[in-house]
């Protein structure tokens, strides 16, 4: 008796597990055709940090002060700076070994002047390696469309909006559009 | 168009006029021929097929890229891959029984061909001894999987060949004996003559236990999850075929296909009719229901879990052995009463 | 032909693991090498079998394919520099490695984090306990040729690695947890993704639970599978859901409540047998229960800060401090020695895995080689967290 119980019992849990594939098998797959389809990036991804740039000068925000390249943990931020005439420090070069770079977000946090982000870019590999270390031009460039470090933006929208009331205009500014990086498209 | 039947009228008057000396063995040539190339061709539909198949079951798309739309060249693509890889022989192995390994599992797979009948007029040899040539030939594969496994010169390959040898040998027997139900039914051994006899109503009705034991069993000489325990990914590394890349492993996988495309062929002859049906023409009903075992059994290979080596002898022995035996007795009685 | 031995393992193994896993080898019985690369041990764990037939004699793990020596370099590097390490330690589970630390080095200043911050991180470790035990599940069921879970799995865990993309801006090594706090705010729009992934995964769940928990093969496959009895789980300081399966109600989220586990409402799920089985039962429920605190710090989310007033250099006062939390593989802990200055003057990991990885030989013996997969698969071994 035991032994026909077993068999009905297992039967029964077989055509459920193949009841269950099957209603898998009617379900759209998920599968995402990478090089034709890209994902949806979500506002904030962390692709390669970049450096921002003045929308107006066009050039880079940074002013050399050397925070970011201490706070990396692998030290990979190399800074070249000038003393100016007016004794700040001009940017020669900014160079980012992007090819160790962990994507941490820790330089960004660190920058005290708001000059660093996380690009969105993901396709950054290349056969030379030489060529993975970023320098200031190619930075900036990656940095073009953000207008700010933090991705959400939430501190001075929120509070000017909570203080002049204008509603539906405290919406984070769109700077992170999601979508493929420059380099590919 | 004319000339052309002409041509071929010509060809085939020509051919026909030969000595039986020379005829015989030229069919036979061509026969093997064909039979070859059906099961290349099924082969390399059945490796695009499953890879389809369990890309949807797991919702996944499968391959896409080679061949579009939906990758149907992805197969070709791929021997082409395994035909010009690198033919490495490791050393320490046993390099006789290690290079004809792969042949000998797929030769028995191509034997078995020889009884299938395609349709009524389609088929290699009506064999009057066919369901027995079929068993006989389908465990001529171990032999290969043993020689490979012992010659392969790896523990990993070794305790594949033996798993493999243990199981296939024990599932044998009640795969035979679930035919024989049938073979009391149809009151004959040849394969034509069991498609006849269902022209009234097919096995899979009268002989339920019959075929529900044929299929397990046939899943395991398959090799085929749940009971993949000679090759056992996830075990076994790859078990009996762990030493071989390219044309080698290459015939190991045309082998496994070639055997499912068999054993799915002889369950479709033996429980659904065959080539026998409605409307449409024989060889359509032959492929149709050929290919409803073969979405079957892929289909429970993507469900299950694997069995453990010990659970399966257990199955084999002590369930499935003795309901064969049953069914045969019951068959038996009620051919007796009726 | 060369001769090659086959009953023993070769190779410039070291002396020490070569004389003891020869030592007094039967005529009978093989060795063979199960990893470092092979298909089921996760990563790069080697197990030398030695085997008579299929069944396991004996067993010798050997670790240490993947040290990257983290630890010494806690010492070089600053206090929120080594946040994104903890990442790499325990990989599968990254938020609850940074957690610990976090909370080690909070504890070390005698922070207090905002309560929303404190919410939000209990939100995400919870959330990353069902991703991890879905990948659990998944390669427990690959060990046993269900591949097909194995990708169901993933592809819940997908919608899981979106909620972190959405949030943290990475999909496995997320770096969010600060030092005071949660390095940004939960983004617009992450709630109420929440909340249809928790419907989706209970839907789910009941998927997995149809292959899997009631399926008679998978029963005959772990049912009596390496059983561990609770006696020697303690003495050998096992931990998570392993430790659990055997009937100890050992959860540092009751045991020693940290952030707002005490305000919440949620089970600790027990086995009884200790075998195979009663571990996958006990990740599964487990997974339910996350579900319910998931769902329980989305209502109870309060407004406010993410962060706490900290200090621009982190220089924790002089002393040493242990904190422990519960990460999905166990009692994760990290023993911080600071010495006033920027850097810990010594770190340590305390790895949950490691414990359980001990389990191995005593489990394994007397069982087939299948089963020695799955028991290894029971126990959720990463090397990353092992070997460090």
């Amino acid at each position: 008796m035991n032994t026909l119980e077993d068999i009905y019992r297992s039967s029964v849990s077989f055509a459920k597990g193949l009841g269950v594939t099957f209603k898998n098998f009617l379900r759209k797959p998920v599968t995402l055709q990478y090089p034709d389809e890209r994902p949806v990036l979500p506002v904030g991804y962390r692709g390669i940090p970049a450096l921002l740039s003045d929308k107006e000068t066009g050039k880079a925000r940074c002013t050399a002060c050397g925070i970011c390249a201490r706070t990396c943990p692998l030290g990979l931020i190399k800074i070249d700076s000038v003393l100016g005439p007016d004794k700040k420090r001009i940017l020669n070069d900014y160079t980012l070994e992007a090819g160790r770079c962990m994507v941490c977000n820790l330089c960004v946090e660190s920058c005290p002047f708001d000059s660093l982000v996380m690009a969105n870019d993901y396709e950054l590999a290349d056969y030379d390696p030489d060529k993975l270390y970023f320098h200031k031009d190619r930075l900036v460039e990656l940095g073009r469309p953000y207008e700010h470090s933090d991705p959400f933006h939430v501190d001075e929208p929120k509070k000017a909006a909570a203080e002049a009331k204008p509603a539906g205009e405290a919406k984070p500014a769109g700077e992170a559009k999601p979508g493929p990086g420059g380099e590919g498209a | 168009m004319a000339a052309l039947a002409d041509t071929w009228q010509a060809l085939l008057d020509w051919y026909f006029a030969l000595p039986t000396a020379i005829l015989v063995p030229i069919a036979g040539l061509l026969k093997v021929l064909a039979v070859f190339g059906w099961i290349v061709i099924n082969v390399l539909i059945l490796i695009w097929l499953e890879r389809k198949f369990s890309g949807r079951l797991q919702s996944r798309l499968g391959p896409m890229r080679v061949g579009r739309p939906h990758g149907w060249a992805q197969t070709l693509a791929d021997t082409i891959k395994l035909l010009v890889k690198e033919d490495i022989i490791p050393r320490g192995v046993d390099r006789w029984l290690y290079v004809i390994a792969p042949a000998v599992v797929f030769t028995p797979a191509l034997l078995v061909w020889a009884v299938v009948p395609f349709t009524k007029n389609w088929i290699v040899s009506d064999l009057n001894v066919a369901l027995i040539y079929v068993a006989a030939a389908g465990s001529l594969a171990v032999l290969g999987i043993f020689m490979s496994g012992w010659g392969s010169n790896n523990k990993w390959s070794l305790l594949g060949a033996m798993r493999a040898a243990a199981q296939i040998i024990s599932y044998e027997v009640p795969s035979v004996l679930s035919l024989m139900g049938v073979v009391m039914i149809a009151g004959s051994l040849s394969l034509q003559g069991i498609v006849a006899a269902q022209h009234r109503v097919w096995f899979i009705f009268l002989q339920p236990l019959g075929f529900i034991i044929y299929l397990i069993s046939t899943m395991a000489e398959l090799n085929r999850t749940p009971f993949d325990l000679t090759e056992a990914e996830s075990e076994l590394v790859a078990g009996f075929n762990t030493e071989y890349s390219g044309l080698r492993w290459a015939f190991f996988f045309l082998g496994e296909y070639a055997n499912l495309l068999a054993a799915s062929a002889i369950a479709a002859t033996v429980f659904l009719g065959g080539w026998s049906g409605p409307f449409l023409p024989g060889i359509v009903w032959f492929v149709l229901k050929t290919y409803f075992f073969v979405i079957l059994i892929m289909w429970i290979k993507w469900t299950m879990p694997r069995i453990r080596i010990d659970q399966m002898m257990e199955v084999g022995w002590k369930f499935l052995i003795p309901a064969a035996l049953v069914n045969i007795a019951i068959t038996g009685l009620v051919l007796l009463v009726v | 032909m060369a001769e090659i031995d086959l009953r023993t393992v070769t190779g410039g193994d070291r002396p020490e693991l070569r004389d003891v896993v020869q030592k007094d080898l039967h005529e009978d019985e093989i060795l063979v090498n199960m990893g470092p690369q092979h298909p089921s041990t996760h990563g790069v764990l080697r197990v030398v079998l030695r085997l008579s037939g299929e069944t396991i004699v004996d067993a010798y793990p050997d670790i240490g394919y993947l040290h990257r020596g983290v630890e010494k370099i806690a010492e070089g590097w600053t206090y929120p520099q080594f946040i994104p390490m903890t990442d790499r330690l325990d990989y599968v589970a990254a938020i609850s490695n940074e957690l610990t630390y976090v909370l080690g080095v909070e504890k070390l200043m005698g922070l207090e984090v905002p309560p929303r911050a404190a919410y939000i991180r209990v939100l995400m470790a919870e959330l990353q306990r069902v991703a991890s035990h879905l990948v659990w599940l998944g390669a427990f069921g690959g060990d046993m040729g269900a591949l097909t879970v194995f990708l169901y799995c993933f592809r819940e865990r997908e919608k899981i690695l979106d909620l972190f993309e959405m949030a943290t801006g990475a999909r496995l090594t997320y770096s969010y947890m600060r030092i005071g706090g949660v390095r940004n705010d939960l983004p617009p729009g992450f709630v109420e993704k929440t909340r249809d992934f928790i419907k989706l995964m209970r839907e789910r769940l009941k998927e997995y639970d149809a292959l899997f928990t009631g399926n008679r093969i998978f029963e005959a496959r772990t049912k009596g599978i390496g059983p561990l009895s609770a006696e020697w789980a303690i003495a050998l300081s096992a931990a998570g859901p392993t430790l659990r399966g055997s009937g100890v109600a050992y959860d540092v989220r009751r045991a020693e409540p940290y952030l707002v586990y005490d305000k919440l409402d949620f089970e600790v799920p027990v086995g009884k047998n200790g075998d195979t089985y009663d571990r996958y039962i006990c990740r599964i429920k487990e997974m339910h229960e996350s579900l319910k605190i998931i769902e329980q710090c989305l209502d109870a989310l309060p407004d406010g800060e993410v962060m706490a007033k900290v200090p621009k250099v982190i220089k924790p006062p002089e002393g040493e401090i242990y904190a422990m939390t519960e990460a999905p593989r166990g009692a994760t802990g990290v023993y911080i020695v600071s010495n006033g200055t920027g850097n810990p003057y010594r770190l340590h990991w305390r790895a949950p895995t490691f414990a359980n990885l001990q389990l191995i030989p005593d489990t394994v013996r007397g069982f087939k080689i299948a089963d020695a997969v799955m028991i290894m698969g029971s126990f959720d071994v990463v090397l990353g967290e092992v070997d460090r």
